[in-house]
C-alpha cells in the first residue's frame, strides 16, 4: 500500500538553553492510505506537536516528513498552503470555527479557497450538513450551537474539500460521552464511506477503542506502535 | 467576497471597541474639515474684506503716480484705455478715483488726510462707505465732505460744519484752499479709513488740483470666479505708462495668509494622520492578536498569506469607512451649524486686513472627498504592518498558546 505520510527521523526542540524541551525525540512513522489510527500517550508526550509537524504547520528541527513521497521541507510555503488546503482536513479540540461566519459560511471558506463554483459550493453544503445530522443549521453562528454541533460543523468543514487525510487532535475532549460517541460514529462512517484517513491524538478511551491502529508516544518518542 | 465580509464582521465583534475607535479616528477627520472649511471662511472672509471694502478687483493706476503719489500722473478718461474696459461686458462696475493728499483744518485742529475724489453713483457700488455712513449723507454738492468718524472727533467737527481743504497744484506745486460742509460721517471699522479719508466731488477735487484726469480705476467684475478668469484680460491693460493689477497683487498679504493656510493644513494633516495611525494600530493590534488562535486555525486549513493581508486590509478598510462616516456626521452638523450662524470676529486685524463681517464656516468638495478617502487609504495602509506581524506568527504557535 502507498505511503500517505512518512516520517523519517523526525526531532523537534522547543526554547533554546535551559528551557529547552525535546518535544519529539528521532520518530520514524508511516501512516497509509485509510488508516483510523490514534496518537495516544501521556499529556505533554508531542502528540500535537506530531500532528503539526506532519501537515507542515510546524517545522522538525531535524529530520523528514514526507507526503506521499514528497519532501514537505522542499514544499515553497505557498504550496505547502494549498497542499493542506486541498488534501488535509483539521479538527482541533475546540474554537475550531470562524465566529463571524454562519454554519454555512465556515463550511464554504475553503472551497471558496479552492475556488469551487457557487452552485456548487451551496450544493456541497447542503450535502454535508445532511450527512453530520444538521439541516437547517447554515445560518447559525457557531455560538448558537452546542458544542457537540460545532464539533460536528468542524467535521463537515474539514471533508468539505474531500481531503485524503483528517488529522484531528483530541476533537472528542471537551464533549461529553454521548456526543463524542456520536461524533466518533460519524467519522468511522466517513472513514468507510470515502475512505478517507483519519490520524487522532487522544485521550478518549472510546476512540482507543474504535482505532485500527494505536501509537504510543511518551516524552516524544514511539514506545508502542499496535494494530488491534 | 468572503474575505471581505470576514473583515466586515470582524470590526462588528466588539463594537464598543470599534465604535469607540471610529469615534476617535471620525473625530480626527472632523476637526480636519472644520479647520479647512473655517480657515477657507475666513480667507473668504478676508478676500471680500480686502476687495469690497475698497481695493476691488483690479485697480489701474499711470505708472509713476503709483511710485510718486504726484497728483500730475492721471489717467485721461477719454483715452483708449476707458474704450478697453466698456467693452468687456463682464465688468459690472467702474469707478473712477481722484486722490491727492490734503490738509483739513476745522477751527480746532489741522490734520493730513487723503481726499478722495469720487463719483457718488460709481463709488457706491464698490467701496464700503455708502454701507457705513453714521450720520448725513454722500457728497451730494459741490461743496459736501465726508469724513471718517475718528477724523471727525480729532477736528471736533458736526454735521453741517465748515471745513477747510488744502491741496497742492499738478505740476505747480501751489496750495489751493476751498471751504466744504460736513455733509455725512463714516465709521467703516478701518482704521486707516476712519482716521485718514475724506470724501469730496470728483470734479471738485479735479479743479482744485487742476487736473482733467483721475487717479485710480477700480474695476469690480459678478465675483471673484469672474475676477480671476479677467486676470489675463486686466493684466493685457499693462503699457509702459499704465500698470494694471489684479487683487491678487494689490493685497498681497491676503495671498501670503492662503499660503500659510495651505501649509499650516498641510502640517495639521500630517499630525493628525500620525494620531490616527496611532489609533488604528492599536485597535487592530489589539483585536489582531486577542485572535491569534483563529488566524492559526485559518492557515491550519489553507489560507494563504495574500488571503490573511486581504483579510486584515478589509477589516481597517470596515473600520475606517465606520470612522469617516461618523467623521463626515459631525462635521457636517457643526459645520453646518457654523455656516448659518458664523463666528463674529468683525473689527478684528489679521495681517493688515480688517475682518469686517462675521465669518462663516466654508464647505468644499474636498472635505468630503479628498480627506475620507486619503484617511481610508492610509487607515489601509498602516494596516499592513500588524496584518505583516499577524502572517509572520506560525500556525502552530497560534494554535498552542491558547490551548
Ligand atoms: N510552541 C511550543 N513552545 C514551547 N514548547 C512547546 C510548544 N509546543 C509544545 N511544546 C512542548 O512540547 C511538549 C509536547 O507538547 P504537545 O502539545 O505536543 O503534547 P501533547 O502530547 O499534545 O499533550 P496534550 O495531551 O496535553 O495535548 C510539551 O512539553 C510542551 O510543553
Ligand atoms: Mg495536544
Amino acid at each position: 500500500m502507498e505511503h500517505v505520510f512518512q516520517l523519517e527521523n523526525v526531532s523537534k526542540v522547543f526554547g533554546e538553553g535551559a528551557v529547552q524541551v525535546k518535544a519529539l525525540n528521532s520518530i520514524n512513522l508511516e501512516f497509509h492510505r485509510g488508516e483510523f489510527s490514534a496518537l495516544i500517550g501521556p499529556s505533554g508526550s508531542g502528540k500535537s506537536t506530531l500532528l503539526n509537524i506532519m501537515s507542515g504547520l510546524d517545522t522538525p528541527t531535524t529530520g523528514d516528513v514526507f507526503l506521499d513521497g514528497i519532501n514537505i521541507s522542499e514544499m515553497s510555503g505557498n504550496k505547502l498552503c494549498d497542499f493542506r488546503r486541498d488534501h488535509i482536513g483539521f479538527i482541533f479540540q475546540s474554537f475550531n470555527l470562524i465566529p463571524v461566519l454562519t454554519v454555512k459560511e465556515n463550511i464554504e471558506y475553503i472551497m471558496l479557497l479552492q475556488g469551487v463554483a457557487e452552485e456548487k459550493r451551496l450544493q456541497r453544503v447542503e450535502e454535508i450538513l445532511e450527512r453530520i445530522g444538521l439541516k437547517g443549521f447554515n445560518n447559525r453562528y457557531p455560538n448558537q450551537l452546542s458544542g457537540g454541533q460545532q464539533q460536528r460543523v468542524a467535521i463537515a468543514r474539514a471533508i468539505a474539500s474531500q481531503p485524503s487525510i483528517i488529522l484531528a487532535d483530541e476533537p472528542t475532549a471537551n464533549l461529553d460521552s454521548k456526543t463524542g460517541t456520536e461524533l466518533i460514529d460519524l467519522m468511522a462512517q466517513l472513514n468507510a464511506d470515502y475512505g478517507t484517513t483519519f490520524i487522532f491524538s487522544t485521550h478518549d478511551q472510546k476512540i482507543m477503542d474504535r482505532a485500527r491502529r494505536l501509537v504510543t508516544l511518551e516524552d516524544g518518542k514511539i514506545v508502542s506502535d499496535k494494530l488491534s | 467576497m468572503m474575505i471581505l465580509k470576514l473583515g466586515f464582521r470582524n470590526i462588528m465583534r466588539n463594537k464598543r471597541r470599534s465604535i469607540l475607535t471610529g469615534l476617535a479616528v471620525g473625530l480626527g477627520l472632523a476637526a480636519m474639515i472644520l479647520v479647512n472649511g473655517f480657515w477657507k471662511g475666513m480667507l473668504a472672509n478676508m478676500i471680500d474684506s480686502a476687495v469690497s471694502n475698497y481695493v476691488g478687483h483690479a485697480q489701474i493706476h499711470h505708472r509713476q503716480f503709483g511710485e510718486s503719489h504726484e497728483v500730475q500722473y492721471s489717467l485721461d478718461p477719454s483715452s483708449e484705455l476707458f474704450q478697453k474696459l466698456k467693452q468687456n461686458t463682464q465688468i459690472e462696475v467702474i469707478s473712477k478715483r481722484v486722490i491727492a493728499l490734503a490738509m483739513v483744518s476745522s477751527s480746532q485742529e489741522s490734520l493730513n488726510a487723503i481726499a478722495l475724489g469720487i463719483i457718488p453713483a460709481e463709488e457706491k457700488e464698490i467701496s464700503l462707505f455708502d454701507d457705513r455712513i453714521l450720520e448725513g449723507h454722500y457728497p451730494e454738492n459741490e461743496n459736501d465732505l465726508m469724513i471718517g468718524v475718528q477724523l471727525q472727533k480729532k477736528l471736533s467737527v458736526q454735521l453741517g460744519d465748515r471745513i477747510v481743504i488744502t491741496v497742492s497744484e499738478a505740476n505747480t506745486g501751489e496750495l489751493n484752499q476751498e471751504l466744504f460742509r460736513v455733509s455725512g460721517i463714516f465709521g467703516t471699522g478701518v482704521k486707516d479709513m476712519d482716521e485718514g479719508m475724506i470724501l469730496v466731488h470728483q470734479r471738485k477735487l479735479q479743479q482744485m488740483l487742476s487736473i482733467s484726469g483721475v487717479h485710480e480705476v477700480v474695476v469690480m467684475f459678478s465675483d471673484l470666479k469672474t475676477a480671476e478668469l479677467n486676470a489675463p484680460f486686466i493684466n493685457s491693460l499693462s503699457t509702459k505708462d499704465i500698470k494694471a493689477e489684479n487683487w491678487q497683487e494689490l493685497v498681497p498679504q491676503v495671498v501670503g495668509i492662503a499660503k500659510v493656510t495651505d501649509f499650516s493644513m498641510g502640517i495639521m494633516g500630517i499630525i493628525l494622520f500620525i494620531l490616527v495611525g496611532q489609533v488604528i494600530l492599536n485597535t487592530l493590534f489589539m483585536s489582531l492578536f486577542e485572535r491569534s488562535y483563529e488566524f492559526g486555525v485559518l492557515r491550519a486549513i489553507g489560507t494563504k498569506n495574500r488571503e490573511l493581508y486581504l483579510m486584515i486590509c478589509s477589516e481597517a478598510l470596515a473600520l475606517s469607512c465606520l470612522s469617516i462616516i461618523l467623521g463626515m456626521i459631525i462635521a457636517l452638523i457643526v459645520g453646518g451649524y457654523w455656516s448659518v450662524l458664523g463666528v463674529d470676529y468683525s473689527g478684528v486685524q489679521f495681517g493688515e486686513v480688517t475682518f469686517t463681517e462675521k465669518i462663516f464656516f466654508k464647505f468644499s468638495l474636498e472635505q468630503f472627498t479628498l480627506y475620507p478617502t486619503s484617511l481610508v487609504l492610509f487607515t489601509v495602509l498602516v494596516s499592513l504592518y500588524p496584518a505583516w506581524k499577524i502572517v509572520r506568527i506560525k500556525a502552530a504557535e497560534a494554535l498552542h498558546r491558547s490551548l
